[in-house]
């Protein structure tokens, strides 16, 4: 090749990269839009997932009121602090007043962070860095206010003392639902192509016997949208629950 | 247990397909372009350059997947990033090009080394323990048996090869305050941060100083939320950098070279006013791929490389690769955001701000917006230790995404299953 046609293909590919990179961008932007999408439905669909247990207020103040649940995240920090992962408004209770992290089968460790002092199970925790566990069943006094702890069942908690009648917790009666409509779905969708291949083989038809054709419906690089079989349009949004989409590719194939 | 249809798989599975197909299209076009070039006498390389990298980056980003746990929008966009600078130096310089693929190669195995050390680490205490001392020894060495090149100490050589330990460091840096901001140990973070900061001031390596404190801040930030201690770092950090302009002459140069580099332009300011001449000779589209004359550029291959493809793909290409790098970090901090443990999200966060901010450095320092540095372009530039600590830099946030994933299937897993306890 001369240099004169060099540099006229040269310029001439200036616009091709321009715009693959711009489709680049444009699909991994979606690609991104739609996972973070997805996650959110799917986090907002199983509330509880993530939270070890709950913490009923015994004993409230004006801002705390009695009664209140508070969801236990797995790991966080309490305080009176707006960014506090469980924020106990209370003039008592400094900004960050202690910090906590489940372990399994032993509960929940809490160490106090500031110069400050809480009380579990009536014994006084006094002091930067002291740690105890909180069981199930136990009590928390935080500044003015009495925390009641339960956690899930299923996570090797031990009961705290006095409180070895304490049910353990089942989690939110909505994320069972889900989990039974998903279970739903997917058996109908495996009954549908299971019937598609039996359908296939009843009828003799020399389209469906070849195995080459059977393999396509399994295989990963058969394209959906080339043909509708059975006459249903797979790709419709009525076939799918958006909550109950698979984030395995998200940091792994599982 | 899996959750989800298996169609929703794969469209996601399709998707990822196009996109790896589209990257894999830019390079076969890009490296068979380079092979029609006219020379002397020709160079077979650049037939297989046409099919070696699009099939290690066709490896990378579908196979690779199936192999281990791997983000695979990550895994593109790193691979994308990774093959154009191998296709920018390649396009300027054959040897440097080909090197550059073999760092490419080595570093995808660091990343899967720091991906798995990261997913399957159970307790962190004794492993952050342990980096501390490690780590400061790695500054250390440049120090004792380092020798001075460009103003700057911060190089060892062994048996031919050139190693930058304060690369390698920034990974274990964000390990160390990841562990002790999550565990609300201030006085050691802020003690091992002092300590490292004086090594590179000793070092003179002001590019990672400024990298390494930007990062701290970032995390503390998350970790606490505390806008007064930051206001304070950020005041002591202003203070620092009178100090430094006002001890280091080579600062004092680059200072004024930022001010004005056409004051000094034949010397000192020669650098910084060939790449604006670059960037704007490129224009909108760019002169086109193997046009142009970066090699006017001193140094053109690590620290100017953004002006070298502004100059030949174009302004427009260039703002699409920031786009590029815009994208990584929102999936890094989505990665951060998702994270059920406070040390696992301040360590993804540290990695996307730590690529966050040298990415805003470099190119900042390239355009004229700040002074330069002198630290590299993640995945594009050329150099072994660069693209090993940012291949490591996403090889720890591929770990974090995976150990989401896990945590969240059983999660997921419990609650439903306690209803059956």
């Amino acid at each position: 090749m001369t240099k004169e046609v060099f540099e006229l293909t040269s310029l001439a590919a200036r616009y091709w990269f321009v715009f693959l990179l711009f489709v680049i961008v444009i699909r991994s932007f979606l690609w991104l839009g739609r996972d973070n999408r997805a996650w959110t439905r799917k986090v907002k669909s199983v509330p509880s997932a993530g939270n070890v247990g709950e913490a009923i207020v015994l004993v409230g103040n004006s801002q705390v009121p009695q009664g209140q649940i508070i969801s236990i995240p797995r790991e966080g920090d309490m305080g009176s602090g707006h960014g506090c992962d469980i924020q106990i408004k209370s003039q008592l209770v400094k900004k960050h007043h202690l910090c906590f992290r489940f372990e399994e089968n032993k509960g929940l460790y809490i160490q106090i962070i500031s110069n400050a002092k809480v009380v579990v199970d009536h014994i006084e925790l006094s002091g930067k860095n002291k740690k105890a566990y909180i069981l199930h069943g136990s009590y928390l006094v935080i500044g003015d206010v009495q925390l009641k702890f339960l956690f899930f069942a299923g996570l090797g908690v031990p009961y705290a003392p006095n409180a070895a009648n304490e049910a353990y917790m089942v989690p939110n009666p909505v994320a069972m639902q889900a989990y039974m409509q998903q279970m739903h779905m997917d058996n109908l969708y495996t009954q549908n192509m299971y019937n598609q291949t039996n359908y296939a083989n009843d009828t003799y038809n020399e389209q469906y016997v070849d195995s080459e054709q059977d393999d396509k419906y399994y295989d990963d690089e058969y394209d959906e949208d080339a043909e509708n079989i059975d006459g249903i349009d797979n790709d419709k949004e009525e076939y799918i629950d958006p909550d109950m989409e698979d984030f395995s590719h998200i940091g792994g194939e599982r | 247990m899996e959750i989800g249809s298996p169609r929703i798989n794969k469209k996601r599975d399709r998707a990822a397909r196009r996109l790896s197909a589209t990257i894999i299209a830019f390079f076969i076009t890009g490296f068979g372009l380079i092979a029609l070039k006219p020379a002397e006498t020709y160079d077979y390389r650049n037939i297989v350059m046409i099919f070696a990298i699009p099939l290690v980056l066709y490896f990378n980003m579908n196979l690779l997947p199936k192999l281990f746990p791997v983000d695979r929008l990550l895994m593109c966009l790193v691979s994308f990033l990774c093959g154009l600078g191998v296709l920018i130096l390649y396009s300027t310089n054959i040897e440097r090009g080909i090197q550059q693929a073999v760092y490419y190669g080595v570093g995808t195995i660091f990343m899967l080394f720091c991906l798995m050390f990261v997913r399957f680490i159970p307790k962190w205490d004794i492993v952050s323990w342990l980096i501390y001392p490690i780590s400061i020894a790695l500054l250390l060495l440049p120090l004792l048996f380092g020798r001075e090149i460009n103003g700057a100490k911060n190089w060892i050589f062994f048996s031919g090869i050139s190693i930058q330990p304060s690369e390698l460091v920034k990974i274990t840096l964000i390990i160390v305050f990841a562990y002790t901001m999550s565990r609300y140990q201030k006085l050691s973070w802020m003690l091992f941060l002092g300590v490292c900061m004086l090594l590179l001031m000793r070092q003179k390596d002001l590019g990672a100083l400024l990298i390494y404190f930007s990062t701290a801040l970032v995390m503390y930030y998350a970790s606490s939320g505390s806008l007064r201690i930051i206001a304070m770092f950020i005041v002591a950090g202003i203070g620092a950098a009178i100090y430094g302009y006002k001890k280091f002459d080579h600062v004092q140069k680059r200072v004024a070279i930022w001010i004005n580099p056409w004051a000094d332009y034949e010397n000192s300011g020669y650098q910084l006013v060939q790449s604006l001449v670059a960037i704007a000779s490129g224009g909108l589209l760019g002169m086109g791929l193997g046009l142009g004359n970066p090699s006017v550029i001193p140094i053109y291959y690590t620290d100017f490389i953004f002006s070298v493809i502004c100059e030949q793909f174009g302004i427009l290409f260039g703002g699409l690769v920031l786009a590029i790098y815009a994208i990584l970090v929102l999936r890094g901090s989505f990665i951060a955001r998702s994270s059920s443990t406070r040390f696992h999200s301040l360590l993804a966060l540290g990695c996307t701000a730590m690529l966050c901010i040298q990415t805003f450095v470099i190119i900042g320092g390239v355009i004229k917006l700040i002074p330069l540095t002198g630290i590299t372009m993640p995945f594009v530039s050329y150099g072994g230790s660069s693209l090993l600590s940012s291949m490591g830099l996403v090889g720890v946030l591929q770990g974090v995404a995976c150990y989401n994933g896990d945590t969240l299937h059983g999660d997921i897993y419990m609650s439903y299953m306690d209803n059956y306890v």
